[in-house]
């Protein structure tokens, strides 16, 4: 295993609305996670990475407002950011970013936490609450990657994943209109007149999650990507801050971090659900279509969670529509967490 | 990636009603300054201090300062005007009801409704002649004018455009001619949105100018252009040095659009400030509505604080 050091370099980035009051790294088996923690207060937000395509500059329209009140520790997730790049997908299984974020816990002296996980995150957090419910004080998913619902196995991933040449197109096609027809027909057609579909076509789904394609035209994948997280028209900011993240890795160290699994699958989602014991909230966008709000709902069911359902917002509520995002989650913590 | 808008802005956008508001008017009326157009107007806020945003060029309408009222009003009570030929108010087929004195009649008259004796002023770009005017002409009614970008007189490279003739085909600036405002004023207001906005991410900004321009036609704005007398330099000098109010000029700090001269040289002969939005601009006011927020709310705050000490020492 081979891990690359960054050193931050606040030099390079854009200019922020807070800087952090402490930061560091915590290592578990010679992999570095970078960390930061900004403001005081109970009870402290640790702001799960979402997926090693970002960083932790994601949770930006978040940070400098919670820590005005509470502690706020966020961490690059292992792939990105100041973190270390390690190579092979064994660095990359849930269990991993779990473990990163106990160290990060422990290395800022957090015995507990309201812990946010967005996407892929959502992963991690649920993992977290079930597993680790002495650390978790309120747990937080915003559009799980977790597939409540019908979709495309890990194998037939996998292989869209893997497939060349001709194979590679054929899988595409089979497999994009399969997932459309799976999930949400509805908001595919209703973004179609919107802006930012100009730069992205959803039913490039599959063709476009392709180790092959990712080598050929990184930026290309990522502007494909971030197009479909940010469906909202007006999001071009987002897109352009994304993409610039995602480019702060590699295709290949990407490619790494979903060789396993694109998503959780339910049977393991309902048995972490059931032993979720702390106040809990699922937030979706109406027109997510990376997950789709089903899978938010039947998750919220699943832990007993309280629902949040924002109409007309992509996947990511919480970077396109942080003023609205923001004050669900401020209203959740001081709801259901004794200060 | 940028923050260009893909070409046209569509329909349903351009059809839709106004957007919704951060705030809702707390009174609206009309007034008729005696000529039989009827004006619009909205006040926002109960503050005994007014702050007014005097009628824009009629390719906009009220709605333009949609980023500063909010804020604004929190402080201060806010006047706005649709522009003779925009929004709500009328669309006269006359020249003549254009006028800069139609306009000035115009912001009198709604001052005298909204029951405002005196008041600060806010204009923006090539309607700074009607704020310069009402200061110099009622200094009694004008507590105080900041300018944004000012145009007070007609740059030559604009004159050349609009004088020019008909062309078979309009191209960038080509396409500031009336004869392409009557052939094709979708195409535009389509171009001149993108002109005054070329920053990335200003895709709401694009959509909003199209949605205000398309609330009128070309031969309105035609009429409302010609309509309206620009002074030449010397004469927009020599009332800017009678001017006794305090006054605040801005400068974009980026690309400027609109001659960077004329605010320098509004700001000497008034004695005003110069502010200038060092790598902002076009539009600050849309694109970057903080620091334009906060630099008005510190320039009238500082009117309401000398006009209070003022009023001590009398007492």
């Amino acid at each position: 295993m081979t891990a690359v050091a960054v050193a931050p370099d606040r030099a390079r980035e854009q200019s922020r609305a807070r800087y952090p009051d402490d930061e560091g790294y915590v290592e578990r088996d010679g992999v570095r996670t970078f960390y930061e923690v900004y403001g005081e207060g109970e009870p402290a937000i640790l702001f799960l990475p979402t997926w090693s395509v970002v960083h932790s500059r994601f949770w930006k329209a978040q940070i400098a407002w919670f820590a005005r009140r509470q502690r706020v520790i966020v961490f690059d997730g292992r792939g990105n950011g100041h973190s270390d790049r390690p190579r092979g997908t064994d660095a990359y299984r849930d269990g991993e970013f779990v473990a990163d974020a106990l160290a990060v816990l422990d290395a800022t002296g957090t015995e507990r936490a309201v812990v946010v996980g967005l996407s892929r995150g959502a992963r991690w957090a649920l993992r977290l609450a079930a597993d680790h419910a002495d650390r978790v004080e309120a747990l937080v998913i915003a559009g799980p990657s977790i597939a409540m619902t019908r979709t495309l196995g890990p194998k037939s991933v996998a292989a869209t994943f893997e497939s060349t040449g001709r194979t590679r197109l054929v899988w595409g096609a089979a497999q994009s209109l399969l997932r459309l027809a799976l999930t949400r027909p509805s908001a595919l057609v209703s973004r179609t007149s919107r802006l930012s579909s100009r730069h992205t076509n959803p039913f490039e789904g599959a063709r476009m999650f392709n180790r092959r394609r990712w080598q050929e035209d990184y930026r290309g994948f990522l502007e494909w990507f971030f197009g479909l997280v940010f469906v909202e028209p007006h999001s071009t900011k987002q897109i352009e801050d994304s993409v610039a993240w995602g480019l702060e890795t590699t295709p290949d160290v990407l490619a790494d971090t979903i060789a396993g699994d694109l998503f959780l699958d339910r049977d393991t989602a309902l048995d972490l659900s059931a032993r979720v014991s702390c106040p809990s909230l699922v937030i979706t966008g109406g027109d997510d279509i990376v997950t789709p709000p089903e899978w938010a709902s039947a998750l919220a069911r699943a832990i007993g969670a309280r629902y949040v359902y924002f109409d007309g917002c992509g996947h990511s509520v919480a970077a396109r529509h942080p003023v609205a995002f923001n004050l669900a989650l401020r209203e959740f913590v001081d709801s259901s967490v004794a200060g | 990636m940028t923050g260009d808008y893909p070409d046209p802005v569509p329909d349903w956008i351009v059809n839709a009603p106004p957007p919704s508001r951060a705030r809702e008017p707390d009174e609206t009326g009309y007034v008729d300054a005696g000529s039989g157009v009827r004006v619009y107007y909205e006040l926002f806020g109960d503050s005994p201090d007014v702050v007014c945003f005097v009628p824009p060029w009629a390719i906009n309408n009220l709605r333009t300062w949609h980023a500063l009222v909010p804020y604004l009003s929190r402080h201060f009570r806010v006047i706005v005007i649709d522009p003779r030929g925009n929004g709500r108010s009328d669309r006269p087929p006359d020249l003549a009801d254009y006028s800069r004195d139609a306009h000035v009649g115009d912001v009198l008259a709604v001052l005298d409704a909204a029951g405002a004796e005196r008041a600060m002023l806010v204009s923006a770009s090539p309607r700074a002649p009607v704020a310069l005017e009402l200061a110099v002409r009622y200094p009694e009614r004008v507590r105080a004018a900041a300018f944004i970008t000012p145009q007070l007189w007609l740059e030559s490279s604009f004159v050349t455009q609009f004088t020019a003739g008909r062309r078979n085909r309009y191209d960038g600036m080509e396409k500031m001619n009336p004869h392409y405002w009557k052939r094709d004023y979708r195409g535009f207001v389509e171009w001149f949105a993108r002109w005054v906005s070329p920053h990335p991410h200003s895709t709401r900004q694009i959509e909003e100018i199209v949605h205000q321009a398309m609330q009128t036609d070309g031969e309105t704005l035609i009429r409302a252009t010609v309509g309206f007398q620009m002074y030449d330099r010397d004469e927009a000098l020599r009332l800017a040095r009678q001017v006794r109010c305090p006054v605040l000029v801005t400068q974009n700090g980026g690309g400027a659009l609109y001659p960077k001269h004329t605010s320098g040289a509004l700001a000497e002969a008034t004695g005003g400030r110069l502010h200038v939005f060092e790598g902002l601009g076009p539009l600050v006011g849309s694109r970057w509505p903080v620091p334009m927020n906060l630099l008005l709310r510190e320039f009238f705050e500082e009117v309401r604080a000398t006009d209070r000490a003022e009023r001590e020492v009398v007492a």
